[in-house]
């Protein structure tokens, strides 16, 4: 049976037409994210079928035998470089970490290295199409430096588990922790487009995921009960809205809402996005929203503005250059504003290895100032397993 | 008479020499020497099966004009009119029943064909030539299709060779132009020149309008562009003394230069460098007597250079570009995002 | 199967708690500040010009930083000793390198400036 399943993968492969990791993927034909993830709105484990990718169209094949066809690498893209030995379980080890630098070759250079992510995935999934998924993930991930007050943050914890349940493969439902249906999911957790409406790499919600998918739409509708570990008057509690169209069969245009708040503060954030595939790898992302946020004590309510523009090039297989494009006006009363520029470069030499250079050059605006531009540099592994 | 009676009868003797030498020759696998054969005797009057193994051999040989021309000889020798049938049945556009057609004609036929495109694949600049080839070629596809022979190969066939001739075409440098607006911002450092140096920092931003002209193939593309700069900057002094600050500055300027890029996709996105010359002039007020005395604004020469990263995105005519750049000389970075339009 | 069961009760057992709003009592919410006047004056100003920026995900808490010692033990300021504090030679108006702070907003009032530093040169 498994042998059945992964000839239809490599099948698959040859039909440029499903979704993968990274939103820039839509470069290659792949518009949602379902396909090759068990969340449907991208960002946690591959399924088998994204994993067999991340082996083939993704990374580089320089680095195996001749004799080796497409077939022969997407067969060990498994687990531990294993065939699955059952239908109903999967296993993933991810690791990330970086060397990041702030302000390079200057008298306050900081240099530090983050593992950002060490952790393991388990999915248990049953029935036609894996129509039934339970999905959970634990591991460590870093704490601010020095460490938040309280003594109950651990390094150790679980940033997503739910169940999904798909009625047919148009509908599903999904409960449990999951990131936020909102915007592009770009793995840049710092970049504004995430910080400013509150969508990091921690601010996974318990909730309801409502999700609806053909050719031409995607919608999720999410419940947020904030994250139930949380005191509840710190939990986010709302809603949040995300839809997409497609257009001319490979790109895509989005709208996202959300709101939500907590005893402090209520955020109502709103968005609009395009994913657009430019053929063999090149992609551009784009999202502008604004976000306001109502501080409850005082009714002080403050409105901010952000943009994000990705760009992405793949010069040959296994390679993307790219540029990371932000802006950022956390309040619009003002007229500051500052904008990030980043070029970069990410590399899979081979399946399971993604390494990655990102360079960031921040700029301020200010009426009446003109300050140094901020550098940061961070070069980043990625393995999973 | 008699003469002709004598050369008649040399031939077949020749014939009956080359047979065996062929054969044996063919047996070994040496190519050459049946082709050498061949050479020296083409007026000879060859068997079905001799053409057979001297098109074998001349083809191992790569020598496949050659081929061409012997099997269209053989085609004439011994299929003509059934030729002339299918080349009649193709015109017309009426169905062609293959069975009616002798394997050996559809072998030749084959041979031809597999003949064309190796000698189109091996041509790496587009030619009147490879263009009255590539038209035999088409021909000889058409007879391929109509006789339903080796389908799945010819399908392969006619799609490399296809693609070998839009390479050659999209190889070929032609003229590109567009016209461009970009929103920059750039910084650049003044000087308050006094009892000591200040060195105060600009941050300006701006529009640059303009374009590109050059040329491009597929894969790479050589241009000069430039655009008129206009932007306006913030300066002020981090340092107590001497004071000084100014809004809006305005900045004018021309930034120019040669550049060059290798397209990576099918819709024509590209990264790549350029080495723009930037000339801006912006006037700065002189410190105000009260906080700056002694002191006079000296700025840097009004002409630079850079060196950025450029890359550029197609969505049909419309494009969006990126550019980032370093000054040489000095630690400043100019950075630009805009659209355009290709002609 | 057991394993099973308890693996996925440990994945819903062990949720993470550190987020975007884990500050939010301290960013939001009436604050106990120390007993320092200096302090109590500075607070403020670190209130509405670093904080919000420095509580905005992982990288900083500032926002929970309650007494003069947290701001020391975090390495951000040297008591008496604003020169070597990185608080004050971040801030615009210090002259010192990097200088850089507040990001997005031109150099800190003088007025509020001088709170800064009365309040570090006020420390024993």
């Amino acid at each position: 049976m498994n042998t059945i399943k992964f000839f239809l993968i490599i099948l698959n492969l040859l039909l440029p037409l499903k979704g993968f990791t990274y939103a820039n993927f839509i470069g290659h034909g792949y518009t949602s994210c379902l396909n090759c993830h068990f969340n449907p709105l991208g960002n946690g484990p591959l399924n088998d079928y994204g994993r067999a990718v991340a082996a083939t169209a993704i990374s580089s094949d320089a680095f195996y035998p001749k004799s080796w066809n497409e077939e022969k690498i997407a067969y060990t893209s498994g687990f531990l470089f294993r065939k699955p030995k059952q239908e109903w379980l999967r296993t993933q080890i991810n690791y990330r970490g970086f060397r990041l630098v702030s302000n390079p070759n200057g008298e306050n250079e900081q240099v530090r290295w983050i593992n950002m992510q060490f952790d393991a995935r388990l999915i248990l999934k049953f029935g036609e199409n894996d129509k039934f998924i339970m999905v959970g993930s634990y591991g460590r991930s870093p704490l601010p430096d020095p460490p938040p007050p309280g003594d109950d943050q651990s390094l150790w914890r679980s940033r997503e588990h739910y169940v999904g349940y798909r009625f047919t493969s148009a509908f599903g439902i999904y409960a449990g922790l999951m990131d936020q249906a909102y915007g592009i999911r770009v793995i840049e957790h710092n970049s504004f487009s995430r910080t400013l409406p509150e969508l990091t790499q921690n601010d996974q919600t318990h909730g309801v995921l409502l999700h609806y998918l053909t050719q031409s739409f995607e919608v999720g509708l999410h419940g947020h009960t904030g994250n139930l570990s949380q005191e509840k008057e710190l939990r986010m509690e709302g809603g949040s809205l995300t839809v997409e169209k497609t257009l001319f069969t490979t790109h895509r245009l989005g709208a996202s809402l959300k709101k939500t708040g907590n005893e402090f503060k209520d955020i109502l954030s709103y968005a609009l996005h395009g994913r657009f595939n430019l053929k063999e790898g090149s992609a551009l992302l784009g999202e502008i929203g604004q976000v306001k946020r109502t501080t409850l004590n005082n009714a002080d309510e403050k409105d901010g503005r952000y943009g994000l523009f990705q760009t992405y090039l793949r010069p040959w297989r296994g390679l993307y250059i790219f540029s990371n494009i932000e802006y950022v006006d956390d309040d619009l009363k003002d007229e500051n504003y500052s904008v990030r520029w980043g070029p970069g470069i990410q590399y899979f030499p081979i399946q399971r290895i993604e390494l990655r250079f990102d360079l960031y050059n921040q700029r301020s605006f200010n009426p009446g100032a003109s300050t140094s531009d901020q550098w940061t540099y961070l070069l980043q592994s990625h393995v999973w397993l | 008479m008699m003469k002709w009676v004598s050369v008649f009868l040399i031939l077949q003797m020749s014939s009956s020499v080359f047979a065996t030498s062929i054969k044996k020759y063919f047996k070994a696998k040496e190519w050459q020497k049946i082709v050498d054969i061949y050479q020296s005797n083409k007026k000879a009057s060859f068997t079905e099966k001799e053409f057979g193994m001297i098109s074998e051999a001349l083809r191992n040989r790569e020598q496949f004009r050659e081929d061409i021309s012997l099997n269209i000889r053989f085609i004439r020798i011994y299929f003509n009119s059934e030729h002339s049938k299918l080349m009649k049945e193709i015109r017309s556009g009426a169905s062609t029943d293959s069975e009616q057609f002798s394997d050996a004609l559809k072998h030749s036929y084959w041979s031809i064909i597999n003949d064309l495109a190796q000698i189109i694949k091996g041509i790496k600049k587009k030619s009147p030539e490879v263009e009255k080839d590539f038209k035999q070629f088409q021909m000889f596809s058409k007879i391929m299709e109509a006789l339903e022979f080796n389908e799945g190969k010819t399908d392969k066939l006619v799609s490399n060779v296809q693609s070998h001739m839009i390479y050659l075409e999209e190889k070929i440098y032609r003229f590109s132009g567009s016209l461009v607006f970009n929103y920059i911002s750039w910084q650049s450092e003044v000087n308050l020149q006094g009892t000591e140096t200040a060195k105060l920092l600009v941050t300006n931003r701006g529009y640059c309008l303009g374009g590109d002209a050059g040329v491009e193939n597929y894969r790479y593309h050589f241009f000069v562009d430039g655009c008129l700069l206009i932007g306006s900057g913030e300066i002020n002094n981090k340092d107590a003394q001497p004071e000084y600050q100014q809004s809006n500055v305005p900045s004018y300027g021309l930034k120019a230069g040669p550049g060059a890029s290798v397209i990576v996709s099918s819709s024509k996105s590209r990264i790549g460098l350029k080495i723009p010359f930037v000339y801006t002039i912006q006037n700065f007020e002189e410190p105000s007597p009260t906080s700056g005395n002694n002191y006079t604004v000296k700025q840097k020469s009004p002409l630079t250079m850079q060196v950025s990263l450029y890359s550029r995105f197609n969505l049909n005519a419309w494009f969006i570009q990126t550019e980032i750049g370093q000054y040489i000389g000095n630690d400043e970075i100019f950075w630009g995002l805009g659209f355009g339009k290709s002609y | 199967m057991n394993y099973l069961f308890l693996l996925v009760l440990t994945f819903i057992m062990s949720c993470q708690d550190y987020n975007s709003s884990t500050s939010d009592r301290f960013k939001y919410g009436p604050l106990v500040l120390e007993n320092n006047p200096q302090f109590q004056a500075a607070y403020p100003v670190i209130k509405s010009r670093c904080i919000n920026c420095h509580t905005s995900n992982i990288h900083d808490v500032w926002a929970s930083y309650t007494t003069s010692a947290q701001y020391i033990s975090a390495g951000l300021i040297v008591p008496n000793n604003t020169d070597d504090s990185l608080f004050i030679r971040y801030i615009q108006n210090s002259n010192l390198s990097p200088a850089t702070m507040p990001l997005n907003a031109g150099p800190l009032p003088n007025d509020e400036y001088q709170i800064l530093l009365d309040w570090i040169n006020g420390l024993p």
